[in-house]
């Protein structure tokens, strides 16, 4: 999909004749006509949209006085995330829940202002919020059906809204318009059901009407965030292919947001694989899924189900889950899951902690009792020293000991220990920077692909 | 779908062939040698009856769950998989009919009382959901949590009570150093493991997990069903597996038991549904299945059929690639291609007689 | 329109029978209140029509009060006055507090939090002191109690109505408004407040449950509906001082009675009618309750 979409609709070859849904005469913005500040280059793809270091924090729970003097907690749900998407393309989004895809997808669409950094759509910045002209050229598709269509608005009226907001159609002429765009979207016969409310439709045809809304205002860049993982299977390659069949119609350009890596591997041109907030890889899909090279990409892949009873394996899957993105960890956000770490890669005093609560269960599961097993789990943490202080030293030495010895990434990553009179204070060494290395087309964020 | 249905041919003739082979085998009693029953359902239907009409969720399934084994019930929405597994605990709202016969270590369960059943629900057979933070008190730390069950069920002290739940959390991989948490202080991965940590504390020998797994994403959707799976091997539960995801159905699966329109239209080892399906539906299923592998998107034209209003003969029929006239006059009977596999298909059942008429 | 069918549904369980009592009550009183003129005897405001303390009888049903009023038609014409000001004030109270309450909900930020205050100051005085304070400053007369009324309910709704702006603001189907470009107005019309608006029905009927016994008590304190207006409430202000200074209780049982009976059954009217509503109209809150 080189073509894309061009102004007022003439190019033929993209845009037969039934599939106009918008050309610029229906427009109440006519001042406003799209693709002029742009010019057009011919085959070269050009950057729909470009994401520069976005962060977007949110404040949560705390105090009332912390609230009153905004000294909240913030979570960082988005931290330094940079991409490019170019026209045509279907650029997925990847990563475990609360990895902060959702909230990219919001961001780079203007429903929730950034923190920081700076988002193009054709060349201009949308950060501080999008102009009513382009607020139709940018959409999105929710991923719970049941959730994102108003239960007090029938189906018709639902989708009709677009166009009663951004075009002076006639009640006639939307109403063909709204009509056309169902059955585009397999809601058949239209005329039964633009007049029934989303409670009588079942999750797939909701999602169809989520879609239709969407695309009633000819889009050509569309946010699709989870479309199908609330849908029954069968349900779902249906919508996916409707998906696809639309973006090659209208030259459509997609942010699919997915946790389904094998869908993803199916539909995507281009990946971006969020963890806590980052981006750790970037780039084409298919070099990615054919050859992962950052150890959380690694485990992603590895932990989707084969629907093959005769090769389901144990597999080494990062071990935990998403820390707490209100105090990610230091260094590589990524280390205290990563299977094969480095001593740079950020350690700090609460992976001690984790070891400590680890071994305890070991010990547990060995003497098959429960219980404190020898360690007071008091510590002072010291975050600007990188250090930590414990109580009852012997065991906690012992197990420093034992770190050291088996130069263990995290017995690496200690410089030293301080044996004080009533406990041992553990430094750790500061964590380096992690780069962005770029690696041909790809991007990927990771100490040892750096050194390698 | 012409691929499809290319596909479908290939494993008709595949299920022929199998049911050729395996007539000897089909006519042995499909007793499992050194392996105890939990439970076992026969000719089970439930029919919902509601102001306006009957809904038939759940007709004629025959089941057995075995100790030490997972078996995964799948099928698209609506096909009645939460209704049987609802039945096998009589856990049905009231005014829903119910018959057949549904075994469990050698009670029958739609004959005991609601304080048997309560209890036995509480400690034998346990029970996990979608979605964990419904049955979890948000006011009640986890330690209450297991004090309150422990001690609705048996006399126990509170320390006592406390200490259990300590070693069910450090079954599941919970540091039961976080006994005294509020379940919101918990991701939505540990919650499920608290859940499965809740209904293990009585040493159940079934679990019934509704689709426990599916909200969760793929590295603690994995994690769990390794848990299931260690589970199982260590205390030799067996467990009911309700999802929709085929993914997961293979990943711990040792029977698989295909639902569609209130029957269980295939059953047998992971293996045989998952290598050899013999219904055309399972065929269908397995083909929209998106995996790593997949390079084009298939599925299955048309809807599941309303269950208010079944059809008479097969349910399937009304999409259907190999459907006949007999297939809208009666539903089919059971084929037996294995002591394990168990097919109903007009389709299936034609290809064994003609094998049986060859040979 | 999907009401509707919900209601059909459901009167037969439990809530429907509720309704169903709680409305014919209602709708008896509305009757009462319509025909009074052919259903009451005498004038209700006319002095000594029948000689005083007058027991029941057959000419005077209800008996007659010291002054020789008949009891009968002022209970009947007291009908058209209760459901006057309850009307009147549960409507004001709704086009004041409702939308305040979804711009409040929906806009956020100072203007909410200003709203917030006064509804809050205002909620946390009592009741009937509110509404003697209005009353005493507007006067007595069937608006002026009804706005005296309506004070004390606005912050209700606007409470009701902000809470459950504020949940619904957070649906996914709202931020969806906001991505097709809707304005805060159209959002608010068409996408909250329908989505709002189920649960005033029930505040509307509970509120007016109590908007009658505020102003029974308004008008027994000597404020809202002044003399000779037939209002139970006033009846019984009336009664209560009589039979204080002379000590004839019990042997004029009926000038108290039969207003506070009038009282109580309209009250439970509107009770029933307003929680078998609420019962069908919010299920998740009665499936909790259980
Ligand atoms: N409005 C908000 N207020 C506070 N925190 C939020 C808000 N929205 C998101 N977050 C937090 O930001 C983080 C990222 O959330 P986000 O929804 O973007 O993740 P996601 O990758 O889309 O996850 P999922 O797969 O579960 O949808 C989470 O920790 C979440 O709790
Ligand atoms: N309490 C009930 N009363 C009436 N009908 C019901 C009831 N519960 C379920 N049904 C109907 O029974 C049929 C089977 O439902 P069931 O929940 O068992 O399906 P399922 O296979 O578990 O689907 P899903 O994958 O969506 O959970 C559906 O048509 C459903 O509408
Ligand atoms: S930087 Fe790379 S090697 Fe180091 S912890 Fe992170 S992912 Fe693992
Ligand atoms: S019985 Fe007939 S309709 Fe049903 S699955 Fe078999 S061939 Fe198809
Ligand atoms: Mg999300
Ligand atoms: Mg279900």
């Amino acid at each position: 999909m080189t073509c894309g979409r061009t102004n007022a609709g003439r190019d033929q070859t993209v845009l037969r004749n039934q599939a106009v849904l918008w050309d610029e005469s229906i427009s109440r913005d006519k001042s406003v006509s799209r693709d002029k500040s742009v010019p057009r280059g011919d085959s070269v793809p050009r950057d729909k949209i470009v994401v520069r270091g976005l962060r977007k924090y949110f404040p949560v729970g705390g105090t009332l006085l912390d609230r009153i003097l905004g000294t909240q907690p913030l979570v960082k749900a988005v931290d330094g995330v940079g991409f490019t998407i170019r026209d045509g393309e279907v650029f997925g989004l990847l990563g475990e829940s609360g990895s902060g895809k959702t909230t990219v997808g919001r961001v780079v669409l203007g429903l929730e202002p950034a923190t920081d950094g700076e988002v193009l759509y054709e060349g201009r910045p949308i950060t501080s919020g999008l102009p009513r002209s382009l607020r139709r050229s940018l959409q999105i598709i929710f991923q719970d059906p049941h959730a994102s269509l108003n239960p007090a608005m029938t189906i018709f009226q639902g989708i009709e809204h677009g166009l009663l907001i951004h075009s002076s159609l006639n009640r006639a002429e939307r109403r063909e318009r709204v009509y056309a765009i169902m059955e585009k979207v397999g809601l058949v016969p239209p005329e039964v059901l633009a007049h029934a409310y989303p409670s009588g439709l079942s999750g797939g045809q909701r999602q169809r009407a989520v879609i239709a809304r969407a695309m009633i205002l000819g889009p050509d860049f569309v946010v699709a965030d989870e479309p199908v993982s609330m849908l029954d299977m069968s349900i779902r390659a249906r919508i996916l292919k409707l998906l696809l069949d639309l973006k090659d119609e209208f030259g459509l350009t997609y942010l699919f947001i997915t946790h389904d890596l094998a869908t993803a591997k199916l539909i995507c041109s281009h990946v971006g694989v969020m963890y806590l907030g980052q981006l750790v890889e970037v780039g084409p899909a298919r070099a990615i899924f054919e050859e992962p090279l950052h150890p959380y990409t690694r485990a992603l892949i590895q932990a989707v189900p084969v629907p093959d009873p005769a090769r389901a394996r144990d597999k080494a899957l990062p071990h935990g889950e998403i820390p707490d993105g209100i105090r990610p960890p230091s260094g590589c956000r990524f280390h205290p899951r990563c299977p094969e770490p480095m001593p740079e890669c950020g350690w700090e005093p609460r992976d001690l902690q984790d070891l400590i609560d680890r071994r305890l269960l070991e010990l547990a599961e060995a003497q098959g009792r429960t219980g404190p097993a020898g360690f007071d789990v008091r510590m002072v943490e010291d975050e600007a020293n990188h250090s930590l202080m414990v109580a009852n030293k012997p065991a906690l030495l012992r197990l420093i000991d034992a770190e050291r010895d088996r130069e263990t990434p995290l017995g690496r990553a200690i410089e030293s220990v301080e044996v004080g009179q009533r406990s041992v204070k553990v430094r750790f060494r500061k964590p380096v920077p992690i780069p962005d290395v770029s690696i041909g087309d790809r991007t990927v964020r990771c100490l040892r692909v750096a050194r390698d | 779908m012409n691929v499809e249905a290319v596909k479908i041919e290939a494993v008709k003739a595949e299920a022929v062939k199998a049911g050729a082979r395996n007539v000897e085998a089909a006519t042995v009693e499909p007793s499992e040698f050194g392996k105890e029953t939990v439970l076992s359902a026969r000719n089970l239907s439930t029919y919902y009856r509601t102001k306006r009409r009957v809904v038939k969720a759940c007709e004629a399934v025959n089941l057995d769950l075995y100790r030490g084994e997972v078996y995964s019930l799948v099928g698209e929405s609506a096909c009645g998989k939460s209704t049987l597994g609802a039945t096998l605990m009589n856990l049905v709202p009231d005014g829903t009919e119910v018959t057949g016969e549904i075994v469990f270590r050698g009670r029958n369960v739609l004959t005991l009382s609601k304080e048997e059943l309560r209890r036995l629900r509480g400690t034998e057979i346990a029970l996990i959901f979608q979605d964990p933070m419904t049955r979890l008190d948000p006011l009640m730390t986890i330690e209450k949590h297991f004090v309150e069950a422990l001690q609705s069920h048996e006399p126990i002290s509170r320390r006592e009570a406390a200490l259990r739940g300590a070693r069910a959390l450090d079954a599941v991989g919970v540091p039961p150093s976080r006994l005294r948490d509020y379940p919101h202080q918990f991701s939505g991965g540990m919650r499920q493991r608290i859940m499965i940590a809740l209904a293990l504390v009585f040493e159940p020998v079934l679990l019934v997990s509704d689709e426990a797994t599916t909200s969760l994403d793929v590295v603690v959707q994995a994690q769990i069903l390794h848990l299931m799976r260690s589970l199982k091997d260590r205390y030799g539960l067996a467990i009911l597996n309700i999802t929709h995801d085929l993914g997961v159905v293979a990943e711990i699966s040792d029977k698989v038991g295909v639902m569609y329109g209130g029957h269980v239209v295939e059953q047998g080892t992971a293996l045989e549904v998952f290598h050899r399906p013999a219904h055309p539906y399972t065929g269908g299923l397995l083909n929209s299945v998106v995996h790593m592998g997949t390079t084009q998107l298939s599925w299955i034209d048309g809807m599941p059929p309303d269950l208010g209003s079944p059809p008479p003969g097969c349910p399937y029929a009304d999409r259907c690639d190999l459907e006949s006239a007999e297939c809208h006059r009666s539903f089919p009977p059971e084929s037996r291609l294995s002591a394990t596999h168990r097919v109903h298909c007009h389709r299936v059942a034609a290809g064994l007689a003609q094998g049986r008429d060859a040979q | 329109m999907r009401v509707w069918t919900r209601l059909k549904d459901e009167l037969l369980t439990v809530s429907g029978a509720r309704i169903l009592i709680g409305g014919a009550i209602v709708l008896f009183y509305a009757f009462l209140a319509v025909f009074a003129p052919a259903l009451a005897p005498f004038d209700p405001e006319e002095l000594g029509v029948g000689p005083p303390l007058q027991l029941p009888d057959s000419t005077y049903r209800f008996g007659t009060t010291y002054l020789g009023y008949d009891l009968f038609s002022r209970t009947v014409y007291g009908t058209r006055i209760a459901l006057t000001v309850v009307f009147l004030a549960s409507t004001m109270a709704l086009l004041a507090g409702v939308p305040l309450g979804l711009f409040s909900g929906y806009l956020g930020g100072w203007f909410d939090r200003v709203a917030v205050l006064i509804m809050d100051s205002v909620y946390s005085f009592p009741d009937l002191i509110l509404a003697v304070v209005v009353a005493a400053v507007l006067g007595g007369g069937v608006v002026n109690a009804a706005i005296a009324v309506s004070v004390i309910y606005v912050p209700q709704y606007f409470r009701v109505t902000r809470n459950h702006t504020l949940s619904v603001r957070e649906e996914t189907f709202v931020e969806a408004a906001r991505a097709l470009g809707a304005s805060k107005l159209d959002t608010i019309r068409r996408y909250i407040f329908p989505n709002v608006s189920q649960s005033i029905p029930v505040i509307l009927t509970l509120n007016s449950a109590d908007a009658i016994l505020t102003l029974a008590g308004l008008s027994f304190l000597g404020f809202g509906i002044t003399p000779p207006k037939p209002f139970w409430g006033l009846d019984i202000s009336q009664a209560w001082r009589y039979l204080t200074l002379t000590k004839e209780y019990p042997q004029v049982w009926w000038w108290t009675a039969i207003p506070g009976f009038a009282i109580v059954v309209l009250i439970i009217g509107f009770t029933l009618l307003g929680e078998g509503l609420n019962d069908i109209l919010n299920p998740q809150l009665r499936d909790s309750k259980r």
